[in-house]
């Protein structure tokens, strides 16, 4: 006699559609709730300015409910009574899957569907904004329902299925932290780019991780500004709602339908697991044996660079110790994990961990002589389009950049960097940071930062001449002198502030003649390294407002030997007096 | 009726079915046997379709059970550790299978709450262990299923309870012609219900027969005297003058050699299962004994 069974169970559908009711409830009232408060916020403009607070987050809240729908869908499969239960049922491996599948995508299509049909028409604000969070977020689920489904099919517990979504999710990241935290150091001056390895996790990419922090978020070049104290979002009000919405996206649609996709075929991954998978693995931590050792290379290097890290920060000086011992802890715990036992000491165990420990000590011997020629990498001239220089990389705010593209200033900054190389091992004493970007003439960048240049080397006298030329102190090109002085709107010494109005009696160009006359002279070199011993005379600052929205900001430390900004100060009526010494940045 | 062709299983580096061969013939009680560890729960995970064997097949009249829904659901299996959703009431569970097995006897469902007087709206998680094991028959019997598998199925349950539940399967098997499949370590319950034994261990099958095959073949002869030469004698004890012998061979043929012999005293007497089962593997390196409860 023939089942009720086939492709899809209606049964098990209602079942699930029951009895997780209260998640995808709770669910709704979340995104009902978001909806309307963005809705709520007035124009269409409005609402998609706003909704950059907003709309980042959905990919975390939907990173967080794919995991738990899969669990609560596919969780029966860790616990052996339910698994041997439901699997004893009429009803093949397919049909489960596809039947908890359609459930999970139910759990978020019907939610997103019925805010953006109550919401829309309900806050007046039409369909535009709505539909595009729905496609946008639908298409985020099905990702991270991708990965969550993959991550179930190749564990046996909820523990496993946690460590492994994580990792599934954030690898590349991962990836950077250990390579950044283990080889970074010992490469030097090298930068590992965090870009490649945030566009490598969608989830960091699509939640905007890396706009989330630091001070450059959001910016993108347009005329049109929103002005406030917090980043902004920054878009031309000619921009259709469609182009705003894919700003506001952190990710564009391309990306967003790459992940969709690839969601997609997780799943399919996924279902050939499922066929395979043994029912009697419920319990354990992998459920795929040949997953057994790249998890344990996994989570012993994980452990492995925790520990290092553990001890850089708390500065032991024995991260290479610290590192050892990590990986032993995590290669054992890492088998105790997936043999469920303590008992994981045979010497055969030996052979893995060696193993790993070889090819950390190989790769670490291969990193510090430089085997590949990274370290000593300096690109020819004849390959540089341009050089972007600074002092340091870490607080654009304080230290101006100058970009070169004139041969000979890119030649003079080649032979600064070549300098920096040989002279690595140099001694103790004064030293200045240099920070250079090489834009290549094939549109690629190579980027480099050493913050041990002594300033008494050859490198840190060239790099004088460039940290104290005025463009590269002030920010400004001298034919930008007139306009930043006509619009300074606050401007502080000391103890005096002065405003626009009081400006007005003030000749702000002539202070700034001053300022880079002190630059030309070699003065005003703002880095402390340059400064030994030199007495500081106060502190300036400017606040500018352009008409066109633009706002700047100028602060600058004035020392004692700055005689032409001093005379200037003097005779303006300002009360200069003299402070005590700045030290300078030892390495 | 179902079948497992030289089934073997490991589990890691453990040999947990060893090229197990057995039969459950249609229509009878099987009753499988044997201690803790010795694959019975393994075999019938495999029977039910659960487990994909490392090699060997299992079939159900020449159709394999593996992830074939169309022998699956002429089977009720009622599993040694019992399942429920988590919160979900008896109604709740009827509703699901129902929904699975075609031929759910609604009706019958109905007839058993005056059987089991479990409380419908209730939920399961909150019942006594033997509270869900009878809940499970309420459901699997009434998916009237062709074959029942079930895999110590009294375990948890008052001796009342036993009784009920037992005469319930073979009112079953009477009526509807039901195969059942009964797994347990313990022989004696078995010993009133089954037609068919299988006894394994070590995930092999070490011997498999019907119930009055063995009965038939096999007795107990009390003498005060001098046996016979050409019996063959399984196991021999004396208390005084009385013998106790162990000889293969039915009761007719037993008391005409003996009788024959003019003993002072004798009497053939049937074997319980316990003790077939000892003798007759007490022969062949097994410590019975110890395998059997």
């Amino acid at each position: 006699m023939k089942s009720r069974t086939s492709f899809c169970n209606g049964t098990v559908f209602k079942k699930n559609l029951t009895r997780f009711a209260p998640v995808w409830v709770a669910y709704t009232i979340l995104i009902l709730l978001y909806m309307t408060t963005i809705l709520s916020l007035g124009s269409e403009y409005r609402i998609a300015i706003n909704a950059v607070d907003v709309i980042p987050y959905m990919a975390v809240i939907n990173l967080l409910y794919a995991f738990a729908v899969t669990v609560m869908l596919f969780g029966d499969l860790f616990n052996a009574r339910m698994c041997n239960a439901l699997h004893a049922m009429p009803l093949t491996r397919e049909c489960w899957f596809w039947t908890n599948l359609l459930s999970a995508l139910v759990f978020s299509l019907v939610p997103n569907l019925a805010v953006t049909i109550i919401a829309a028409p309900l806050m007046g604000q039409g369909w535009t904004i709505p539909l595009y969070w729905f496609a946008a977020s639908f298409m985020q689920y099905v990702f991270f329902l991708g990965t969550a489904v993959f991550s179930v099919m190749l564990v046996g517990n909820r523990f496993a299925m946690l460590a492994v979504y994580v990792l599934v999710n954030f690898l590349s990241i991962l990836a950077y932290w250990f390579a950044a935290t283990l080889y970074e150091p010992q490469m030097y001056g090298v930068l590992f780019s965090d870009n490649i390895y945030i566009l490598l996790s969608p989830c960091a990419q699509m939640a905007c991780f890396h706009q989330m922090v630091g001070t450059s978020m959001y910016a993108w070049e347009a005329p049109a500004t929103e002005a406030g104290n917090g980043p902004q979002v920054v878009f031309s009000t000619m921009a259709s709602t469609g182009e705003r919405f894919e700003i506001l996206l952190g990710a564009g649609w391309g990306y967003h339908a790459i992940c969709l996709g690839l969601g997609i075929a997780l799943i399919f991954v996924a279902l050939a697991l499922y066929r395979k998978r043994e029912l009697e693995s419920a319990g354990d931590f992998i459920a795929i044996k040949a997953v057994e050792p790249v998890f344990l290379v996994l989570f012993t290097l994980g452990v492995g660079a925790f520990f290092q890290l553990f001890a850089e920060m708390f500065g032991t000086g024995m991260q290479m110790l610290f590192l050892a011992v990590g990986l032993v802890v995590g290669y054992y715990a890492g088998r105790m994990l997936m043999k469920r036992t303590t008992r994981v000491f045979q010497p055969k165990a030996l052979i893995g961990l060696a193993a790993i420990g070889l090819v950390m000590v190989i790769s670490f011997g291969l990193v510090k002589v430089d085997a590949f020629g990274i370290v000593r990498h300096v690109p020819e001239l004849d390959e540089i389009a341009s050089v972007t220089v600074n002092g340091n990389r870490y607080v654009a705010f304080n230290s101006r950049v100058i970009e070169l593209t004139d041969k000979d200033q890119i030649e003079d900054i080649r032979s600064v960097h070549l300098d920096v190389i040989d002279n690595r091992e140099h001694e103790y004493g004064l030293a200045t940071g240099f920070h250079v970007i090489y834009t290549l003439t094939d549109g690629t960048t190579l980027e480099r930062y050493y913050d041990d240049v002594l300033v008494d080397s050859y490198g840190g006298a060239r790099l004088k001449e460039y940290y104290s030329a005025p463009e590269f102190v002030m920010g400004l090109e001298k034919s930008e002198y007139d306009v930043f002085a006509e619009h300074v709107n606050y401007f502080w010494y000391e103890n005096t502030n002065l405003d626009e109005t009081e400006l007005k009696d003030y000749d702000m160009l002539a202070l700034l003649e001053a300022i880079a006359a002190d630059c030309e002279a070699g003065v005003m070199i703002q880095d402390y390294s340059f400064q030994d011993g030199v007495v500081r005379a106060g502190y300036l600052e400017f606040q500018v407002e352009y008409p066109d929205g633009r706002s700047d900001y100028l602060s600058l430390n004035v020392y004692e030997t700055c005689t032409n900004t001093l005379l200037w100060l003097e005779e303006n009526g300002f009360d200069v007096e003299l402070g005590s010494i700045i030290g300078g940045y030892y390495n | 009726m179902l079948e497992m062709k030289n089934v073997t299983k490991t589990f890691g580096a453990f040999k947990a079915l060893d090229n197990l061969t057995m039969t459950v013939p249609r229509g009878t009680v099987y009753g499988l046997v044997g201690p803790n560890g010795a694959g019975k729960s393994t075999a019938i995970r495999h029977l039910t379709g659960i487990y994909r064997p490392d090699c060997g097949e299992i079939t159900m009249e020449g159709s394999p059970i593996y992830e074939n829904p169309e022998q699956k659901v002429r089977i009720g299996y009622i599993p040694d550790e019992i399942f429920y959703f988590p919160s979900a009431t008896l109604e709740d569970m009827r509703k699901f299978y129902a929904g699975l097995y075609p031929k759910f006897d609604q009706e019958l469902f109905d007839r058993l709450y005056g059987v089991f007087n479990l409380p419908p709206k209730s939920p399961i998680r909150r019942f006594s262990k033997g509270m869900q094991k009878q809940a499970a028959f309420h459901l699997a019997i009434c998916c009237r299923p062709e074959v029942l598998i079930l895999d110590e199925p009294v375990d948890g349950l008052d001796p009342v309870m036993r009784r009920q539940v037992m005469s319930l399967i073979l009112s079953d098997v009477a009526e509807h012609g039901t195969t059942v499949l009964i797994s347990s370590h313990n022989l004696r319950e078995l010993e009133d219900v089954c037609d068919y034994v299988g006894i394994m261990d070590q995930g092999r099958m070490l011997l498999e027969r019907s119930l009055a095959d063995m009965q038939g073949a096999t007795h107990k002869l009390q003498m005060v005297g001098d046996l016979p030469e050409d019996l063959e004698v399984l196991h021999q004890s004396s208390s005084g003058r009385l013998n106790t012998y162990i000889l293969r061979g039915t009761a007719q043929e037993i008391a005409d050699k003996v009788g024959a012999a003019n003993p002072v005293y004798y009497d053939v007497l049937p074997l319980s299962l316990e003790e077939i089962f000892i003798y007759e593997l007490g022969g062949v390196n097994y410590e019975v004994k110890n395998i059997i409860l």
